[in-house]
């Protein structure tokens, strides 16, 4: 059989996604944290004549508290937003990908080759997935780095090895409900665009209530980072998809005819 | 290409990306006027600004008599801080306008671009290993 790399090789467009992807995640996650805070500049004044000036200078701390208050929360959200868009960026990426290596192959019929070549469905099934899994630990493994390096910038947060851990953990599995879902939607449809279409509707979810069941990463960062509790029912069934997802995948492939 | 020069490229290209992105946070300075109204040789002008600032971290002042507030405390010619909100109080008894500059420090992450090219070394060679070429 083909070593899948030479498949991959041969494809300029999918090289090109693959070096560019995490370029333009932390490009995106870089330009959604650097607008400015727009807490609005104040400027005031006051006369003292010299010998009552050391007590006039309590009068500079005034809203001191609430200004400072006021940028902290915006902080907060600027913190949350980057995040966000690593997590969902490393989602749709790896979901564009292993459609490419996937599903494409799949439809146009290099797959249904492969396995009348090696008649192993699983060994196929295994030897197409095991690249994405690596290149999505890479793209995870790089992103994590830039966000240990920047995010303390921007956010002013401290951000020591322990949480850069999590968040490359956290960032691998988010990349794994990618390939689970695309090969889930995929098997079922045979399409490569149906799975990338999925993870759109798929991050959409994630803004509104639903994205505890079907994104629950970054429910699942903040639990690793701060405390447990974090971890609601129904953020532990959204855990518990990707498993379900990749059995049932799994099991639709070796089920499935291929000519 | 093969698969391990695309992840070495790929590494290569966001560790320069990562460098320029530092470069030019690097030369983004606060610039701030103090406008005076009037000149009294008997009253002296106290003054307070509240601005944001483009990061967190160091920052070194360019003018004289200011003082920078933070929520770590009050500060001189040089502070760090971790909310990017400041208060600078100036005392001034002068007919000219006052110009203060804060400078950011923001040093080269080098062990991260490292981390970065190694990391795509190291996985672009998983691939060879593995056989996936």
């Amino acid at each position: 059989m083909k070593p899948v790399g030479v498949e991959i090789s041969s494809k300029r467009s999918l090289l090109a996604v693959m070096i560019l992807l995490p370029l333009i995640i932390a490009g995106s996650a870089w330009y959604v944290m650097s607008e400015p805070i727009s807490v609005g500049v104040t400027q005031r004044s006051f006369m003292t004549p010299p010998d009552q000036l050391n007590a006039s200078l309590h009068r500079t701390l005034e809203g001191l508290g609430d200004f400072f208050y006021r940028v902290s929360d915006v902080q907060k959200d600027i913190f949350t937003k980057g995040l966000r868009v690593l997590l969902l960026g490393v989602f749709i990426g790896v979901t564009l990908v292993s459609s490419l290596i996937l599903i494409r192959p799949l439809s146009d019929g290099t797959m249904a080759f492969e396995i009348g070549l090696v008649r192993d469905k699983k060994r196929v099934l295994l030897y197409r997935t095991a690249p994405i899994i690596v290149y999505s630990a890479y793209v995870s493994i790089i992103l994590a780095l830039f966000a240990y390096s920047v995010f303390p910038l921007k956010a002013g947060l401290p951000f020591d090895f322990d949480k850069g851990l999590w968040l490359f953990v956290v960032l691998f599995l988010s990349g794994m409900w990618g390939v689970t879902l695309t090969a889930l939607v995929g098997f079922y449809t045979c399409e490569p665009a149906y799975p990338v279409i999925v993870s759109f509707l798929v991050s959409l979810t994630s803004f509104t209530g639903a994205g505890d069941l079907f994104f629950p990463y970054y429910r699942l960062l903040n639990a690793l980072w701060v405390d447990v509790k974090l971890l609601n029912t129904w953020s532990i069934a959204g855990l518990g998809l990707l498993f379900v997802s990749a059995f049932i995948a799994l099991h639709k492939f070796e089920r499935g005819e291929y000519y | 290409m093969r698969l391990f020069k695309t992840l070495l490229v790929s590494s290569l290209l966001f560790a320069a990306f990562t460098f320029l992105l530092f470069q030019s946070m690097a030369q983004e300075k606060v610039n701030i006027v103090f406008y005076q109204t009037g000149y009294d040789p008997e009253t002296y002008t106290v003054q307070y600004v509240d601005t944001t600032l483009p990061l967190a971290g160091e920052y070194s002042v360019q003018g004289d008599n200011v003082t920078v507030l933070t929520v770590e405390g009050r500060h001189g010619g040089h502070f760090r801080t971790s909310l990017r909100a400041v208060r600078l109080v100036g005392v001034f008894n002068t007919s000219d306008d006052v110009e203060v500059e804060l400078h950011p420090k923001v040093g080269m992450p080098w062990g991260v671009l490292l981390g970065v090219v190694l990391s795509g070394g190291v996985f672009g060679y998983a691939f060879r290993v593995l056989g996936f070429e």
